[in-house]
């Protein structure tokens, strides 16, 4: 999945969570910046923990370098990317 | 920054919290304040279920606290040489004018000098101790209280994007007599200067947080993974955890989440009541390291501790 796909990923996530119900796929595609969206740092955070939860069964850990990525669009999807790809990487022993 | 004063002990720890159990979903118009300052996020994954109200004056509940702490200690308060309240910007601009006079009386510590340590909103009284500590330069000196209180007359000002707002007294003593429960190895308190403007992002916060901490680790000669416990300030729990892991704290060192639940954040109070908490639970150990951390907005704050307890 290409950085567009994510974007799309994150449109069909949000639209599942609360934060996301008075928003419409095309307002999540079409933004640039969570605050275009309304979205605050609480909120943010929530949804975050909650991909991880149910993309990876809560087996990923935030990362400090996500941290400063995670105030625009394509900076989410970058993050949402990372988590798929550390949940399919095998487990160290 | 750093401590000049390494063999100063703290210890003696004691809390009084508001008399007066409450559930945050119960105050008036709870939903609408909720969703204004959370923007569809859910209530129930934010760790508090109750929070404690001072249903008297708060002299009251600083008085009982401190009186807690000589108690344990056995310290008559005629030994008492300092007291250093530490309270938030908001709460101090509630006190009534003879506060510390009646706090003093009460106590009968008649040869104690006051101070007042704020305008650092909830970090406070992490330079309060810092403060509590350099008066020992004074040879003369030999036991030092730092209290905090912070507390809210109005429920609705309780609810906050980043918090729940409790009342809550707390305090320590500080002597050269004893070796107390731990000793400050050092402790920084720096400025978000985004967060003074209130366009604080989760850059300028992960900015002024790892600022802080590696102060801190720098001046007390310590590593990040030399951490046996942190005891983090009371936010809403994500946060908290977010907070921490975006300086390299991980879920597994922070304690908080069980005070969190039933105090919520009671400000200038909270690093006391988890470090008194984890004491009682698990028990601070001697020669392990420990982070007391607390923030707001346009600061942060921690202060570096090494358990002394023989």
């Amino acid at each position: 999945m290409d950085a567009d796909d994510y974007r799309h990923k994150f449109a069909e996530f949000l639209s599942t969570q609360p934060a996301g119900a008075d928003l419409t796929y095309e307002q999540i595609v079409g933004a640039q910046s969570r605050q275009e969206l309304g979205i605050s740092s609480l909120t943010m955070i929530v949804l975050l923990m909650n991909y991880i939860k149910k993309y990876t069964n809560g087996g990923v850990a935030v990362r400090p370098e996500w941290v400063p990525r995670l105030n625009d669009i394509d900076g989410i999807a970058s993050v949402l990317r990372e988590i798929d790809a550390s949940a399919a990487e095998p487990a160290r022993s | 920054m750093i401590s000049d004063h390494e063999d100063i002990g703290i210890g003696s720890f004691a809390c009084a919290f508001g008399d007066v159990e409450c559930k945050p979903e119960n105050i008036p118009d709870f939903e609408a304040l909720w969703e204004t300052v959370s923007f569809g996020t859910d209530f129930a994954e934010m760790g508090c279920t109750t929070y404690r109200k001072m249903s008297g004056p708060v002299e009251d509940y600083v008085v009982d606290a401190v009186r807690q702490t000589l108690q344990a200690s056995g310290t008559a308060a005629a030994d008492v040489d300092h007291l250093v309240f530490a309270t938030s910007d908001p709460a101090l601009a509630l006190l009534p004018p003879d506060f510390v006079e009646s706090v003093l009386l009460a106590l009968d510590l008649d040869g104690c000098v006051p101070h007042l340590v704020s305008f650092q909103r909830c970090c406070s009284s992490l330079t309060a101790l810092r403060h509590g500590e350099r008066l020992f330069a004074d040879p003369d000196v030999t036991h030092v209280v730092v209290v905090t209180a912070d507390f809210m007359p109005q429920d609705r000002d309780r609810v906050r994007s980043y918090a729940i707002f409790g009342d809550a007294a707390a305090s320590c003593l500080l002597t050269r007599t004893g070796p107390g429960l731990v000793r400050l190895l050092s402790s920084a308190v720096k400025v978000d200067p985004e967060g003074l403007r209130g366009r604080d992002t989760f850059v300028s916060r992960k900015d002024v947080a790892e600022r802080t901490l590696s102060a801190v680790l720098r001046a007390g000669d310590r590593r990040l993974g030399q951490l046996a416990k942190v005891f983090a300030a009371n936010l809403h729990k994500p946060l908290t955890l977010f907070n921490a892991t975006s300086v390299g704290l991980g879920p597994d060192i922070l304690h908080f989440a069980d005070t969190l639940a039933v105090y919520g954040h009671c400000g200038n109070a909270d690093w006391m009541i988890n470090l008194l908490d984890y004491h009682e639970r698990s028990g601070i150990r001697s020669g392990e390291t420990y982070l007391a951390q607390s923030l707001a907005p346009g600061f942060y704050a921690c202060g570096l501790f090494e358990g002394s307890a023989p």
